[in-house]
């Protein structure tokens, strides 16, 4: 009974947010009649997800294998500038993307940008490119996880054989980093539509949209079937949580000077796109007072969505994390699914079904667009909560089981694991201050959202003012990985 | 004469642990009694003190303590079986001082502030229990570890190699503390490296 109430208590809001909307609606749509059946997506769409697999597949090992290079080193070698490394690698990745393709195209034409990135490559690049910092994040938390006794010993290997082990043994994280952000990619919500590719997502809301929503919802339920076997074998690692956290400092670590040359390398893309946003965004003489203004209004619209994606964040990553501690793989799978799909998919679904449903005052509050958000962050809440439970040691872990569960979960294992949790609610925070897909269709009247304001500007060609409105978010995002890096870097 | 209660019974215990088979194990512990299990390195004695523990699963055999079997059909979680542990591999918790974590498994009915500072003073601890296990040395965090385990109101002391870490005067202290415990009737079940000549052994065997 316990362990039902512990599985099903952290999926209470996905079940409403998510799932019984999704399948309600589909069922108003037909997807789930006689004839929808008969109708079950054809030969016509295996193009198209295969295209999406291979690109998101592509990315994911691209992303992952840059991410793992830049984890090895970083954890690995000492230097004066890791901290700035990891903070700007970040930052790039905090960014939101269609702020940097706008500001690209603003320095350097749209022409030469489009031809870049028109084909399957480009995409896979663009992806890979941006998604590289956080499967680097991902491993440098799960660096956090060497016990203390290896990482000394490791110390004492010449640097290039202790970078070499430290590589071999990061390979397994690796792998399933690969596989989660197969997941985060599958949906390729940031392609733009010039890039040449026509995705999963692209077709499902093409069909929801222009008059064919059964074979819309079928194609989404066809992507989820597709993906489940994988994320099930994701987690399956979750019963033997027997890794400790990396320790004793920097002390020890070699300094290689060769690292240093590939982490500038590494670096130069990053800071380059902080570069062209700010050149983009610097106002001309006439114009200082009201870039003033802009940036100032920009400041105070992230200070004012701060606290709901604070709160979205910790609740998402608490519930990851619950389900986590209490080996429920099921439920792990049931929170990642809404992040496969795109967002705009489960804003419909919460359209046309709750919202009749709710008291006229909560029309005015971001509260379905706060759910819609929590459901989006399912894998990042999961991944967070399976990381997190493998960091306690197993001897610490076996202490804990002597005393009550409820004072072992809260006492022992929720501080235990907040080295982990606490990264993952930050990382969540940026990625819902820059959704777009739910907050276009969720958002309350006059509600501040800056991605909102973003996509606006955007939409109208003001590239400078949403120059000064994604600098503000990059600088916001700096200071929040700034955050995160410090216990990293302390190994704490 | 009456018989002693027992405190623990393991009757033909069987564990296995990847490839090996540990046992079969037969044990008896009064209560206010002690025993270690010895044997090579490898034989399985830390293997059969998680089996007890229930961290472990068991294949075959039975383990009763204080009279309740834990092998019936229900399960019963560790922290349901009235033991208190020390295990091989440090495992304080380090977000938290040395007094906090014997007070958190001590609850309402295990030792009080009081009473975990004068086990402290036992342990030539006493001005350590502020700290949190970082700050310890080996020896102190191991001798600390065995102050958390008393403070639990566990009446079967489960200690592996629980000397390992310390010198002559630090094992001294702890086998002061534990002869104390016993004679305030809580029993002690050890896994050793080598035969003591105060404690009843039983030798472990394992195969592969």
């Amino acid at each position: 009974m316990n362990r039902l109430v512990g599985l099903l208590s952290p999926l209470v809001l996905v079940m409403f947010g998510f799932y019984i909307p999704i399948i309600w609606v589909a069922i108003e749509d037909g997807a789930l009649s006689l004839e929808g059946i008969r109708a079950l997506p054809g030969s016509g769409d295996a193009p198209v997800i295969l295209a999406t697999i291979r690109v998101a597949g592509l990315a994911a090992l691209l992303a992952t294998a840059i991410g793992w290079l830049d984890a090895v080193l970083l954890a690995g070698t000492r230097g004066r500038w890791r901290s700035i490394v990891v903070i700007l690698l970040l930052a790039s990745f905090l960014i939101p993307p269609a702020a940097l393709a706008s500001a690209v195209q603003a320095c350097i034409g749209s022409s030469s940008l489009r031809v870049t990135v028109r084909d399957e490559l480009g995409a896979v690049l663009m992806l890979a490119l941006r998604w590289a910092p956080m499967a680097a994040a991902m491993l440098l938390g799960a660096a956090t996880m060497w016990p203390l006794a290896q990482e000394r010993s490791l110390r004492t290997l010449p640097p290039l054989a202790a970078l070499l082990t430290r590589a071999r043994a990061m390979l397994p994280g690796a792998l399933r980093c690969a596989g989660l952000l197969l997941l985060l990619l599958i949906p390729a919500a940031e392609l733009p539509s010039y890039a040449g590719v026509e995705t999963v997502s692209q077709r499902i809301l093409i069909r929801l949209t222009v008059g064919d929503p059964a074979a819309g919802w079928q194609l989404a339920f066809l992507l989820v079937v597709l993906a489940s076997p994988a994320i099930f074998l994701l987690t399956r690692a979750l019963e033997d949580p027997s890794r400790s956290r990396r320790g004793g400092g920097i002390e020890g670590l070699p300094k290689v000077i060769w690292a240093d040359r590939i982490l500038l390398v590494r670096v130069l893309p990053a800071v380059a796109l902080i570069m062209i946003l700010a050149i983009t965004a610097w106002p001309r003489a006439s114009e200082l007072a009201v870039a003033g203004d802009e940036l100032l209004s920009a400041a105070l619209a992230i200070g004012q969505e701060l606290p709901r994606a604070l709160l979205a964040s910790l609740v998402a990553v608490l519930c990851g994390w619950r389900l986590a501690d209490g080996g429920h793989r099921i439920g792990l799978l049931l929170l990642c699914l809404p992040t496969l799909l795109p967002g705009s998919l489960g804003a419909i679904a919460l359209v046309s079904t709750v919202r009749p449903m709710l008291p006229p005052f909560l029309d005015d509050l971001p509260f379905l667009l706060t759910v819609a958000q929590i459901c989006k962050l399912g894998a990042l809440a999961a991944a967070a909560g399976f990381v997190a439970t493998r960091v306690l040691p197993a001897a610490e872990r076996d202490a804990a089981s002597l005393i009550p569960p409820t004072t072992a979960r809260w006492r022992v294992r929720f501080p235990r694991a907040l080295p982990v949790l606490v990264p993952a609610v930050v990382i969540g925070i940026a990625l819902v201050m820059g959704e777009v897909e739910s907050t276009l269709l969720l958002a309350p009247p006059g509600h501040p959202s800056t991605a909102l304001e973003l996509h606006q500007l955007l939409h109208f060609r003001n590239d400078e003012q949403a120059a000064r409105l994604a600098l503000m978010l990059a600088l916001f995002g700096a200071s929040m990985s700034a955050l995160i890096v410090k216990p990293w870097r302390r190994g704490e | 004469m009456l018989e002693q209660a027992a405190a623990l019974e393991v009757d033909q215990l069987v564990v296995q642990r990847g490839s090996t088979r540990i046992g079969p194990v037969t044990l008896k512990i009064g209560c206010g009694s002690r025993l270690a299990l010895t044997g090579p390195t490898g034989a399985g004695k830390s293997s059969v003190l998680l089996a007890v523990a229930g961290l472990l699963p068991i294949r075959s055999g039975s383990v009763v303590i204080d009279g309740k079997s834990m092998t019936g059909g229900s399960s019963i979680e560790p922290w349901q079986r009235g033991i208190s542990w020390l295990g091989q591999e440090r495992g304080l918790w380090p977000h938290l001082t040395v007094e906090a974590q014997c007070l958190l498994v001590g609850g309402s009915t295990g030792k009080n502030r009081d009473q975990v500072r004068t086990l402290a003073v036992d342990l030539d601890i006493a001005d350590l229990i502020d700290r949190r296990p970082g700050q310890l040395s080996g020896g102190e965090a191991q001798r600390a570890e065995l102050l958390r385990a008393v403070c639990s109101p566990g009446s079967l002391l489960l200690l592996d190699e629980p000397f390992s870490a310390q010198n002559e005067a630090g094992r001294g202290l702890m086998k002061q503390l534990l002869d104390r415990e016993c004679e305030q009737g809580k029993s002690l079940l050890l896994a050793l490296h080598d035969t003591q000549e105060e404690i009843e052994s039983v030798q472990i065997q394992s195969e592969i």
